[in-house]
């Protein structure tokens, strides 16, 4: 994303004939307020489509502020007093070289709180898709608009250092030259880390002083255009050399850093659980259409509180797309869902989430950058508090504790309690679906819906999951369960509800289903 | 060779058709060559990074054109001097060869993106790279021939318009991303979407500048909003994911 909003700054600053102090409150509560209003209008776009309109934004406020002359159109305006703190002025550089170090330590601790909160740890995780964050609970946008806001704030402050710094501002060095400049920076530091910044803004900046100084001494007289040129060609080796910035680069040099275990805490608020055979999920005469197919045609059948139901049939049975319509990521023709009693199928994901339905994937969707604790922690989302502001200025101390607590036990429950600080795309795939296993159960679900768990596992694998779900069906989960292995399911399961072409072929227990004629033939074709 | 191509070019000074000829062999190894230095080292990188590297290429290539170019622009004098009103409008023989080429190479595209076997491998290796080198396309090719012919659209763009417009050293960057605007408005992918999305781009801006010069880009740039906004919802999405 673009940081247009640091213009919107640049005006707010210089309106205030006033103090700086009323400049800089000024600044923030305006650019946070359009950047609410901009990121509201379009964060809801995807792909290409979201970085195409920021630079549509950036372009078309450039020219909007170029063209005012109350903001001084394109000359700029002059005469910005100093900032003064007290009495004192900082009018030469080495004064507010202080105040302008001050406040970038202050953020560099604030943001790396926040990105080790509940908040941050979300933020980290929008860039494993829509579905991911949805299904812990979280809603995707308002965590998007979040971070755009805040980006905006941060503009705010360093716009409002800049034109106090140099007195003067013009459009000038907001245009989209120096919003590509500021990506650079972020690019060689390491886009990943906050560190990365800092260091990839000084590097950037050192390297073209050091262009600026010694090029001349090589080619005379061209030095101002070629300036430009040898900067670009360095920036392009560097790229091609280390893609990840230079942080990340060095930081695998650095000794690991020692984090203790989560130590036990008050345990989070518990939702209540339903009593054993109670309804819980009833599923009634959905149908689902593709253009002129018909994926799930009037699939009825319940779940009721403490059992396994797998839910099988062959290939193109229907069974993904009933999964999708559970877990909202697809909406039904008709037909109607209920959940815990209260309807649920207009909802969306993130809402189904938190109404107490956690999911796993058939794709494993992980994290894999993060440890596991930390994987596992996200599915405290719906369970946790912390806002932005608490999480930044660590004042959630006493729930950060249970939750990692919380997170810990989870993952020593599933078996995975040995090394809760690997890395979770170090792991191997059966122990990732049972590290997803781990972050659903986090959520402290109601049901647990599984899409084919048992897909891509080695045996001992299997059997190893077999056993992790039968116990936690004797802790009273419920569980979902979608699959093909069918020596898998008739092992595990309660109830068996059979699909085939999105039609349910039968129910009932496994022994029946195994002798049940249409069963075997939609299995093995036609009983000669 | 570049040098025996500029040499005859300033020994000689051949006549239109010929110059027109030389400067499409100039231009038209210049990206192919470029993907090999910058882009193919990378290939397998992040969209973010790729997109990062190509913009600086950017500054280097406008850096290298403000050197051997000077800040001054070029008009060259129009291929034809041909001209007709049409319902009491006067119109210019460059236009109509403006118009003309467009389509002729819109169709040229089309035929070799559908009945070729490169134009398939092409898409093939847009959508999906491992899958096409599985089926023996050879992706590093592909780019080749894929810049190649953006290096011939760009030569013949530029030849096309230097009699319209005054071409600086720095001017293909504003028509570039009008003509990305115009494509995603279009779809991306459908070469009459393309054409219509960037004639709406080209009317909005002189609609606008007819209205207010001074804000005719504040307006072209936010009124794509809206049109963003439409395109991408009534374009459905899969979900995107980042490797990692």
């Amino acid at each position: 994303m673009t940081r247009s909003q640091i213009r919107l700054m640049v005006a707010a600053a210089a309106l205030s004939g006033y103090s700086p102090w009323v400049g800089l409150l000024l600044a923030i509560i305006l650019t946070c307020g359009i950047a609410a209003i901009l990121g509201f209008v379009t964060l809801r776009l995807q792909g290409h489509f979201l970085s195409l309109s920021t630079v549509a934004w950036g372009l078309a406020i450039a020219f909007l502020f170029g063209n005012i002359d109350e903001l001084g159109s394109h000359n700029g305006l002059s005469g910005i007093p100093p900032i003064s703190i007290g009495s004192l002025a900082l009018v030469e550089g080495w004064q507010i070289y202080f105040l302008i170090w001050g406040i970038v330590a202050g953020v560099l601790v604030l943001l790396y709180n926040l990105l080790d909160s509940r908040i941050g740890r979300a933020m980290r995780t929008l860039r494993g898709g829509n579905t991911l964050v949805e299904s812990l609970g979280i809603s995707a946008f308002q965590i998007k608009l979040l971070t755009f806001v805040l980006a905006a704030f941060l503009g705010a402050l360093s716009g409002w250092l800049y034109a106090h710094l140099s007195r003067f501002i013009s459009p000038g060095p907001f245009d989209a030259g120096m919003g590509i400049e500021y990506l650079m920076m972020a690019m060689v530091g390491g886009s990943g880390s906050i560190l990365g910044g800092v260091v990839g803004a000084a590097i950037v900046t050192l390297l073209k002083n050091t262009v600026q100084d010694y090029l001349p001494l090589l080619a005379k007289g061209a030095s101002g255009q070629l300036e430009i040129v040898v900067f670009s060609a360095l920036f392009i080796l560097f790229l091609q050399r280390a893609r990840q910035g230079i942080v990340p680069l060095l930081a695998r040099f650095l000794p690991e850093p020692k984090r203790s275990r989560p130590q036990p805490a008050a345990a989070l608020p518990r939702r209540e659980q339903p009593a054993a055979g109670t309804l819980l999920l009833q599923v009634k005469e959905v149908q689902r259409r593709f253009g002129g197919l018909v994926a799930v045609n009037n699939v009825s059948f319940q779940v009721r509180s403490g059992e396994i139901l797998g839910l099988i049939g062959p290939n193109g049975a229907g069974k993904s797309t009933i999964f999708n319509l559970l877990t909202g990521a697809l909406r039904v023709n008709s037909g109607e869902i209920a959940f815990a009693g209260r309807p649920i199928t207009r909802d969306g994901q993130c809402r189904i989430a938190r109404a107490g339905i956690a999911r796993t994937f058939q794709h494993v969707k992980l994290r894999p950058r993060m440890t596991l604790l930390d994987n596992v922690l996200l599915g405290t989302h719906s369970r946790t508090k912390t806002g932005l502001l608490a999480g930044a200025l660590r004042l959630n101390r006493a729930e950060e504790a249970s939750a990692r607590y919380e997170a810990l036990r989870q993952l020593e429950r599933v078996g995975l309690g040995d090394k809760p600080f690997e890395l979770a795309g170090d792991l191997p795939l059966g122990n990732q679906r049972v590290l997803e296993i781990a972050r659903a159960l986090a959520a402290d679900p109601t049901l647990l819906v599984l899409d084919e768990p048992a897909a891509g596992l080695r045996r001992q694998e299997k059997l190893k999951l077999a056993e992790l779900l039968r116990s936690l069906r004797t802790d009273r989960l419920t569980i979902l369960l979608v699959e093909h292995d069918m020596e898998f399911v008739m092992a595990l399961v309660d109830r068996i509800v059979v699909l085939d072409f999105g039609s349910k072929l039968c129910e009932g227990e496994p022994a029946a289903i195994r002798n049940d004629a249409r069963v075997q033939e939609a299995y093995l074709g036609g009983v000669a | 060779m570049a040098v025996g191509i500029v040499w005859v070019a300033m020994r000689y000074d051949p006549p239109m058709a010929v110059r027109i000829v030389l400067a499409l062999l100039l231009i038209m190894p210049i990206s192919p060559l470029l993907d090999r230095i910058v882009f193919r080292p990378v290939a397998d990188a992040s969209v973010l990074l790729l997109l990062t590297v190509s913009v600086a290429l950017h500054f280097a290539l406008v850096g290298l054109g403000l050197l051997f170019f000077g800040p001054e622009g070029v008009r060259t004098e129009p291929l034809t001097a041909f001209s007709m009103e049409i319902a009491g409008i006067h119109v210019s023989g460059q236009t109509i060869l403006i118009v003309v080429a467009a389509m002729v190479f819109s169709g040229l595209l089309f035929l070799f993106f559908d009945f070729t076997l490169t134009g398939k491998a092409l898409r093939a290796t847009a959508i999906n790279r491992t899958g096409a080198r599985l089926m023996g396309i050879r992706p590093a090719r592909s780019g080749t021939i894929a810049y190649l012919l953006g290096s011939l659209m760009a030569g013949v763009s530029g030849i096309l318009i230097a009699p319209v417009n005054t071409i600086f050293y720095d001017s293909g960057f504003l028509i570039g991303l009008k003509a990305f605007v115009g494509a995603i408005v279009g779809g991306m992918t459908s070469y009459p979407g393309a054409a219509l999305g960037s004639l709406g781009v080209g009317i909005l801006e002189s609609f606008a500048s007819f209205q207010s010069g001074a804000f005719k880009d504040v307006i072209v740039f936010s009124l794509l909003i809206p049109i963003l906004l439409w395109r991408s919802l009534a374009s459905a999405h899969s979900e995107e994911e980042v490797e990692e």
